[in-house]
């Protein structure tokens, strides 16, 4: 019993992870309609910035304010620079770029920072409590802190502000949006600026647990899409949702069925996915497409 | 009086030649000005025109300034605002967040008073703020596209056929409401197929075909001839409406 309460809490935390990355892909979506393949390179990129901000010596704190600060004009400039020119090209267009995207972000990763791999600071100390037999990290805390935030921040910003409102808008009809004065070019912008933190904050939660590599955002990205697809890929709670409920899925198969163990435990959320959208091709949270004749 | 909105000579289309072709019209504050015309004779593209989405030259002038040259968002935040055809209501905001996000750019008392003056106009609305707006009737829908463009507190208002597919007791509601507009002080241009229940509000009206105005007179007068409505609005013509 304690074994399944430990197992359901390790994989929530690590549901945060996955709800960032999720909700990176559904901004992205919900705004421009892209499938943004690139996520998890281009949070690579400020992931390695806060990495180089703090080998210069500043608290990995302040780094990491500076790399999401980094992240979401990186975001933004990609939108406006690359996306924006091929908006109403062919969908392939915009899945190509980025692949493309993709693959520049990782090789200028590994050409500025060279080698196999590297110590990332630790961004909780590595003290441990106990509480009725179970262990709870202040690693795993502070991914739950995460996880919250990521929540309220999403409820506060979409509902309660007038930029969240903008943005909704122009994501639901960009052309009737025009009508009552938004920018949508701005807000798709935005919208970008804002994935890339999101982003970000997944390599920044990740790389202290396993090396900081360039190969480490790509399984990333990965639980990013199967959060996203569970959530719905057009409503950013889901996405935490559908984060958490991977998180869970995966650390209980791990544990529980042998014959997947740690090794294969990437492909039961893939699995999940596959079941979920036979059932509901919309996803736990999405909104049915209704097209009328 | 000088009008609100002057056209002299104007065109617009999509970038393959000029729809609309040579347009002049006036549009005063106060009263309703309706543009007739069978399908596809220009309308629709005439205000797109307007508002700066698609590609216009000639002469548009607003209180005496020539916007033929402005960005959409600049000649919305002037007061020119555009109710397009099939309403554009943002099905996956409630109505409320619809009145919120057009009206974000007034002071929050500001805001207030807007919003309470767009309730006491469509009192239906203030029944359905939780409600997503993709989920309403038609009417309500109409009802939120007007009151929504209200919020952004408009000079003159582009109404694109408000009476499209609602029912005929909606209809009026409506139509008497865009007159109750009007007596408030804002210019409104009315586009219509439906000619009868927007001559009955309109002091003006011209008439659209393929393109160009060939007819520009009193309501009244194009109300009363028998040979405009047949000759350019059949088959949508007074038949239609004897049912109203």
């Amino acid at each position: 019993m304690i074994l399944l309460l430990q197992q359901i809490i390790d994989g929530a935390a690590n549901g945060a992870l996955y709800a960032a990355m999720g909700v990176a892909i559904v901004l992205v979506y919900r705004a421009t309609g892209v499938l943004n393949f690139a996520q998890g390179e281009m949070a690579l990129v400020s992931t390695f910035v806060i990495w180089q901000i703090s080998a210069w010596g500043l608290p990995i704190y302040v780094a990491a304010v500076i790399g999401i600060a980094f992240s979401f004009v990186f975001g933004a400039a990609i939108e406006r620079g690359v996306m924006r020119p091929l908006r109403n090209k062919p969908p392939l267009a915009s899945v190509l770029a980025a692949l493309g995207l993709f693959l520049v972000c990782n090789q200028v990763c590994a050409l500025i920072w060279p080698g196999a791999q590297r110590e990332f600071p630790a961004l909780a100390s590595p003290v441990t409590f106990e509480l009725a037999g179970l262990r709870l990290g202040a690693e795993t805390i502070l991914l739950f802190g995460v996880l919250a935030a990521q929540a309220v921040f999403l409820w506060l910003f979409f509902r309660h502000t007038t930029w969240g409102l903008k943005m909704r808008a122009a994501a639901d009809n960009a052309d009737a949006a025009v009508y009552i004065g938004v920018d949508t070019g701005r807000m798709f912008m935005l919208g970008w600026g804002l994935a890339a933190v999101f982003g970000c904050l997944a390599g920044l939660l990740v790389a202290p647990t396993i090396l900081l590599t360039t190969g480490m955002m790509f399984p990333l990205l990965i639980y990013g899409l199967c959060a996203a697809t569970l959530g719905g890929l057009t409503n950013p709670f889901g996405a935490i949702v559908g984060g958490v409920i991977i998180g869970v899925v995966e650390n209980l198969t791990a544990t529980y069925v042998p014959a997947i163990g740690t090794d294969l435990k990437i492909a039961s959320p893939l699995l999940l996915i596959f079941l979920v959208l036979l059932l509901r091709p919309q996803g736990l949270f999405g909104v049915k497409q209704v097209v009328r004749a | 009086m000088t009008a609100l909105l002057n056209l002299r000579g104007m065109d617009a289309g999509y970038g393959v030649g000029w729809v609309v072709q040579d347009v002049s019209l006036s549009v005063p504050v106060g009263e309703v000005t309706v543009l007739l015309g069978a399908n596809g004779a220009g309308k629709t593209t005439l205000m797109r025109g307007l508002s700066g989405v698609i590609e216009r030259r000639g002469r548009i002038e607003l209180d005496g300034q020539d916007i033929s040259r402005w960005s959409p968002s600049r000649i919305v935040r002037a007061g020119l605002v555009h109710v397009p055809q099939g309403r554009g209501v943002l099905a996956s905001l409630t109505v409320d967040e619809n009145l919120r996000v057009a009206g974000s750019r007034n002071s929050r008392l500001g805001f207030q008073a807007t919003r309470d003056h767009v309730l006491a106009l469509f009192p239906r609305l203030a029944e359905r703020g939780a409600q997503m707006a993709g989920g309403m009737s038609g009417g309500e829908q109409q009802m939120l596209a007007i009151g929504r463009a209200m919020m952004m507190q408009p000079r003159i208002l582009l109404l694109d056929e408000p009476s499209l597919g609602l029912a005929p007791i909606i209809r009026r509601q409506v139509f008497d409401t865009i007159a109750t507009i009007a007596g408030q002080g804002i210019a409104i241009l009315l586009v219509e197929q439906n000619a009868d229940i927007s001559l009955a509000i309109a002091r003006r009206a011209a008439l659209l075909s393929q393109g160009r105005i060939v007819i520009e007179d009193d309501a009244a007068a194009i109300a009363a001839s028998s040979v405009v409505v047949d000759t350019y609005l059949s088959p949508a013509g007074p038949t239609m409406e004897t049912s109203t």
